[in-house]
């Protein structure tokens, strides 16, 4: 996709703001697989297919939705589209030290698509905002990075306004933080580390402790949580690149694609590559 | 999670009145715009930033006063822009004239913000915060435009003022004596103290002092080094002493500070 749509003032880190314009080729679509960046797409007009993470999801005009990083994912829009996506990284949100908004916390990226719904009133904001954005980064005004951040965070503070995570509210605190703890963990370490016991000691508690929680807040073992995060990767990659079984196999952390292969029908029913040929566009 | 959470007013928005009787609290920022203003009947911003409790009247028509903590412009990222940030003399009357487009577009986002807004609401807290954002950036924007009008010679203390405020201001701060300052800049020690209480009310170890608070809140709010660090980084070599100076200063100690003010 080319993004070169206006002469750009100047870079900024971590931000990457692209409106849907005229010469946003329709039907040509790629697969986005940004491992750092959140995506905020906003469309106001014009309808089409959200295909994130091997589902797909029908877009709606007047509606935000919020891409979480690594989560591969695909635009396709038909007829007059307005709006625009933010690429964003956690670093540009946060600043450094203060905490990511509570909103974008996503403790299971695997879950349904985050969206909000925005009528009357609200909607007309966002696009005020949207727009905003398109004059702010197209311009060189100073303290344009600042801005933009003000901008963004209004943005995502409807986000949370709007009530969710509501379940992880609800947990019960310690809970919460072995659950936010592990997840993160995971995400961050599933290639290397596959023991359900490697990760209870890095929390600081027993294995069976552990499993306990884990069920009892998601309802699923360490170890199913672990694998599926490994199996979302694996098919991601299937999906997304036309790497070889063995390049993703080793990428992933198996020493043998046989193991792999054997992984991945065990948990789909089918091999990788039926897998892959029933995606290939 | 905090029990002894403080109740702390981070940001107050007043609408005015003609001959509205304005107060103004020790340690904020104090923004005013008013409709009209009585001279020429233009619209007008101002921004002032009070050292001591303050009242005055303004002959002023309708408009706003919003009055900011120094804390929130910290957690907010705006200290390096001017006129918010320390290197401008501060307690400084600027006064700002503003275009009636840009006035309006000011005054759409002041009545945006959530008012009495409940902290606990992360969302309410966080809308408060990215609209007081914009708030600061346009406000900043506008002074901008407004110094590049104003005449660019600063009178002689002004520009001293300036180059001691430059001084303290360094990255790391190592402890010195005032004349070494005085030495530094090439004056003798009285005509910096004049200078200084000239332009900015302080005398030169007051001004360091403040210096230093502003310095160890910013520290305290957007990054994670621990106090010691900071108490390093200031110049303390030890840490009873910088503690005791934080507490003193900031009304809090380092920790209940950093627990408050780093938005999470």
């Amino acid at each position: 996709m080319d993004n070169t749509r206006m002469p750009q003032p100047a870079e900024i880190d971590g931000f990457i703001f692209s409106p849907f314009g005229k010469q946003f080729a329709p039907g040509k679509s790629e697969f986005f697989n940004q491992r750092n960046h959140f995506t905020l797409v906003w469309i106001s007009s014009g309808s089409g297919v959200l295909f994130l993470d091997m589902e797909s999801f029908a877009i709606h005009p007047d509606t935000l939705y919020c891409v979480l990083p690594g989560q591969l994912y695909r635009l396709q829009i038909q007829g007059e589209k307005m709006g625009g996506e933010i690429h964003f990284t956690k670093d540009f949100i946060s600043g450094g030290a203060v905490a990511l908004p509570k909103a974008l916390v996503h403790p299971n990226p695997t879950g349904q698509v985050k969206h909000l719904e925005c009528q009357g009133h609200l909607a007309d904001e966002i696009a005020d905002i949207f727009q905003e954005i398109a004059l702010e980064y197209s311009n060189d005004y100073p303290s344009r990075s600042e801005m933009l951040h003000g901008l963004l965070s209004l943005v995502i503070s409807h986000f949370q306004q709007n009530g969710f995570p509501a379940d992880l509210n609800r947990m019960a605190s310690n809970d919460r933080l072995i659950w936010i703890r592990f997840m993160d963990s995971v995400e961050s370490n599933f290639r290397r580390q596959k023991q359900v016991r490697e990760y209870a000691a890095e929390l600081a508690v027993t294995p069976n402790y552990l499993t306990e929680v884990l069920r009892r807040v998601s309802g699923f073992s360490p170890r199913h949580h672990i694998h599926q995060r490994i199996l979302l990767e694996a098919k991601r990659l299937a999906v997304s690149s036309s790497r070889p079984a063995v390049e993703i196999a080793l990428d992933l952390g198996f020493d043998n694609p046989f193991t792999f292969s054997k992984f991945f029908k065990t948990l789909t029913g089918s091999t990788f590559t039926e897998f892959r040929k029933g995606y290939s566009i | 999670m905090y029990a002894s959470k403080p109740n702390i007013d981070l940001v107050r928005i007043v609408r005015l009145f003609p001959s509205h009787r304005i107060s103004s609290k020790p340690g904020t920022f104090n923004i005013y715009l008013f409709e009209s203003h009585r001279p020429q009947g233009e619209k007008c911003l101002q921004v002032h930033e009070l050292a001591e409790n303050n009242q005055f009247d303004f002959p002023a028509s309708q408009g706003y006063h919003i009055s900011l903590r120094e804390e929130l412009i910290l957690m907010l990222g705006c200290g390096h822009i001017a006129p918010f940030d320390l290197c401008e003399a501060r307690g400084s009357h600027l006064i700002l004239e503003s275009a009636p487009a840009s006035f309006a577009k000011l005054a759409a986002i002041i009545e945006k913000v959530p008012r009495d807004c409940d902290l606990d609401n992360s969302g309410l807290k966080a809308r408060m915060l990215s609209l007081v954002k914009l708030l600061t950036i346009q406000v900043a924007r506008h002074h901008r435009k407004f110094q590049h009008l104003a005449p660019a010679g600063l009178l002689p203390f002004e520009d001293l003022t300036a180059r001691f405020v430059k001084l303290i201001n360094l990255e790391i701060y190592q402890r010195r004596a005032i004349c070494e300052y005085a030495r530094l800049l090439s004056v003798s020690r009285g005509i910096l103290d004049q200078a200084l209480q000239t332009t900015t009310g302080y005398t030169a170890n007051r001004l360091i002092q403040k210096t230093l608070v502003y310095k160890a809140k910013q520290a305290a709010i957007s990054s994670c080094a621990p106090m010691k660090e900071t108490a390093y980084n200031l110049g303390f070599n030890d840490m009873a002493h910088f503690s005791k100076f934080f507490r003193q200063n900031a009304g809090m100690t380092f920790s209940t500070f950093k627990q408050i003010f780093q938005n999470g």
